[in-house]
């Protein structure tokens, strides 16, 4: 990886985007992408478009939610605590003991001592009703002067780096995603290509594929790839037998299923094949569940594929991907991209 | 509050109008808001939309759902007692011991939902609610023959409550959810009637709402709107077991509820935080981390998505024939929706900064 898109991936991964409030992340994708992609634009929900056109025939999508779970405040009590809601699926048991931080505040999430907690509460995971946030607030009224009902949080750690190009922060559902998109465009705008592209960084995938339904309708396309993270199980308690085994550093992850169109499904493992990429296939018997699953059904259909970054630990502080599966699927959607024919259809035979 | 408006306010509350059912309240609509509307138009799927300054190339909607929750005849048995099911979120532990209207073809049936006796009742079961296929609608009928003259399969119920002044502003009255919020929505249209404005406000009384946010998915595909508020009942926790703390802190009489959270556009949210500065009225603040269970829900995700707000009227014991409001927030977020109106330009952006 070049120094710029390090730095890049930092800036990334720094900043907030809990679902709803993802204009600074697309101002920082915005950034990156304006020098080779002129006219980039974004819509009232707040997904960013970045087209590599030339009025041809077919359009193709390639998307990714840059949007992260967090956390909500509900109320403020008389002295000052921050009573919090989940935005997105929270895993509540990671929560006790993190920093977080708001746009002008800090805190730690606060739970009730070990020792207080009754015998058979003690081994039970903490329910997010039973914490609070703290920001060292003397009273409500402190407290109200740095923040108010219904900003957010995300936590507070910091992205760390691994052995074997592994890395680990918060959030990189998806905004690995939204990186692999980002310097894939780049590539992309250096080529001739046979078909336009339009790059889309999506909102609020974490609270229901919202972002996906209202682009996928304004973009119209014959085609979308979608970028998400996806599950790997190669870590202690795994259950790969049960969920599928999918390793981090095995490649990026293709699924397959009702989700997926079977030809397009095809076409990425031929080019993968010819390109001696590593691919690992997953099991999606049912409708999608990434954002994929909402470009399925835009408007009269569209031919859909759902690539997966391999992700241990997902949706807590410490979500783990390997850079190699991520130079695999930049390397992957580019050179499908590159081959992809003008025209042709993805019917299902 | 202007007698007009509030007689308007009675009318709409003492019209029936379960899901699929809301002819009769749409008539009232129009008959009102003639006067103030340039056009009136109804869609096929019973959707009113009462337009103003038509030709603005910057479309507004404005959707308050008029359909309420109730109940519909599913059996007829021998003996002529009606079996029920329920229309939206019906709250069975408050149906046992109510007057209701069977509304027949024929003209409006009374009625009564019968149960066993708590005296008939296990030890152990008389603390439960019962659940709705446990009770019936007693007409008086003698037979099946004779309920069959007045009443049919798949006729709609209504609790049988009116309208109730109480202290200090406050109304109860069954389903103010969301009849209040249809309301608010025309007297914004009466205010703006008479004003020059930069935008195209179609105020459209929305159907269905209560049995998944039909009637604005259909609306707001129709109209196609840049931006939209919805207009419905929220939550007040200011009484006894309201558990504020976790809930949200509302209260009855304290403003309008302006909701924030991804279902909600930045640029909307602080336009009508401004429009409430301007416009001198108190608001009060509530966290939606996910999509709402309100019309503002499906217009954010129509077409290629739209720049939507939600404006709740305090409103305590919600889907109970003792839904409770305050006048005095109604007017405020009349008011409210009003002032920001006529603060948009023609130019004015949704898109978030």
């Amino acid at each position: 990886m070049n120094r710029s898109a390090r730095v890049f991936l930092e800036k990334l991964l720094a900043t907030p985007s809990p679902s709803g409030e993802e204009s600074a992340i697309q101002d920082q994708c915005a950034r990156r992408l304006e020098k080779s992609i002129p006219k980039i634009r974004r819509d009232v929900h707040g997904n960013q478009y970045y087209p590599l056109t030339g009025f041809r025939a077919r359009r193709v999508m390639l998307s990714a939610h840059v949007d992260e779970i967090g956390l909500m405040v509900q109320s403020i009590d008389g002295q000052g605590f921050l009573k919090i809601v989940p935005i997105g699926g929270v895993d509540s048991s990671t929560l006790p003991g993190q920093r977080v931080r708001g746009a002008r505040v800090s805190g730690v999430i606060g739970t009730q001592a070990t020792l207080f907690r009754p015998e058979a509460e003690s081994k039970q995971n903490a329910t997010i009703d039973k914490l609070w946030v703290d920001i060292g607030a003397r009273d409500k009224k402190d407290a109200e002067s740095l923040i108010g009902i219904g900003e957010t949080l995300t936590l507070d750690t910091p992205l760390t780096w691994l052995r074997n190009d592994r890395i680990a922060a918060r959030g990189l559902d998806n905004r690995i995603g939204a990186f692999i998109l980002t310097e894939t465009l780049l590539r992309l705008a250096r080529r001739n290509l046979k078909v336009d592209i339009i790059g889309v960084t999506t909102v609020q995938e974490e609270v229901g594929l919202r972002g996906a339904r209202t682009s996928g309708y304004q973009t119209a396309p014959d085609i979308a790839i979608n970028l998400d993270v996806n599950f790997a199980t190669d870590h202690p308690r795994g259950d790969g037998e049960r969920w599928g085994e999918t390793s981090l550093s095995g490649g990026p992850i293709l699924a397959r299923g009702a989700g997926v169109n079977p030809r397009l499904l095809a076409e990425f493992q031929t080019v993968a094949a010819k390109a001696d990429i590593p691919v690992q296939v997953r099991a999606e018997p049912t409708a999608d569940g990434t954002d994929a699953g909402a470009l399925q059904l835009a408007r009269g259909g569209v031919a859909v594929m759902d690539m997966g970054i391999p992700n241990r630990y997902m949706h807590t502080a410490v979500e783990m991907v390997c850079l190699h599966d991520v130079e695999h699927c930049i390397e992957l959607l580019t050179q499908w991209v590159i081959q992809c024919p003008a025209e042709g259809d993805y019917i299902i035979p | 509050m202007r007698k007009e408006s509030l007689d308007f306010l009675k009318k709409l509350l003492n019209t029936a109008s379960p899901s699929g059912f809301e002819e009769k309240i749409q008539r009232v609509c129009k008959s009102y808001m003639e006067p103030y509307a340039d056009e009136i138009y109804k869609d096929v799927h019973g959707n009113q939309y009462h337009v103003i300054n038509k030709k603005a190339d910057l479309r507004i909607m404005l959707a308050g759902h008029v359909d309420e929750i109730g109940l519909m005849v599913n059996t007829i048995d021998a003996n002529g007692f009606l079996g029920f099911v329920p229309i939206g979120g019906v709250d069975s532990a408050v149906l046992g011991g109510q007057r209701v209207t069977v509304h027949g073809a024929s003209g409006p049936v009374p009625g009564v939902i019968g149960r066993k006796a708590i005296h008939l009742t296990p030890q152990e079961d008389r603390n439960k609610a019962l659940e709705v296929h446990e009770m019936w609608i007693d007409i008086g009928a003698k037979n099946k023959k004779d309920a069959e003259k007045v009443v049919a399969i798949a006729d709609p119920v209504t609790i049988a409550v009116g309208y109730q002044e109480l202290r200090n502003d406050m109304v109860v009255a069954r389903a103010l959810d969301d009849r209040v919020g249809a309301f608010v929505i025309m007297e914004a249209v009466r205010l703006l009637a008479k004003k020059k404005i930069n935008v195209a406000v179609y105020c459209v009384t929305t159907v269905q709402e209560e049995i998944g946010l039909r009637g604005a998915t259909t609306s707001a595909y129709g109209c196609n709107p840049h931006a939209g508020l919805a207009v419905d009942v929220a939550w007040a926790t200011d009484h006894p077991r309201g558990e504020g703390e976790r809930y949200g802190e509302t209260a009855i009489g304290s403003g309008p509820i302006i909701s924030r959270g991804p279902n909600i556009n930045p640029m909307v949210h602080k336009g009508i935080l401004d429009a409430a500065k301007k416009s001198n009225v108190p608001i009060q603040h509530f966290a939606m981390p996910r999509g709402t269970g309100t019309d503002a829900n499906a217009m954010q995700l129509s077409r290629g998505g739209v720049a939507t707000g939600l404006i709740g009227i305090p409103n305590r014991y919600m889907h109970t024939p003792v839904e409770l409001v305050s006048l005095k927030d109604v007017e405020n977020a009349s008011k409210l929706i009003a002032t920001w109106i006529s603060g948009l330009k023609a130019n004015t952006s949704f898109i978030p900064r």
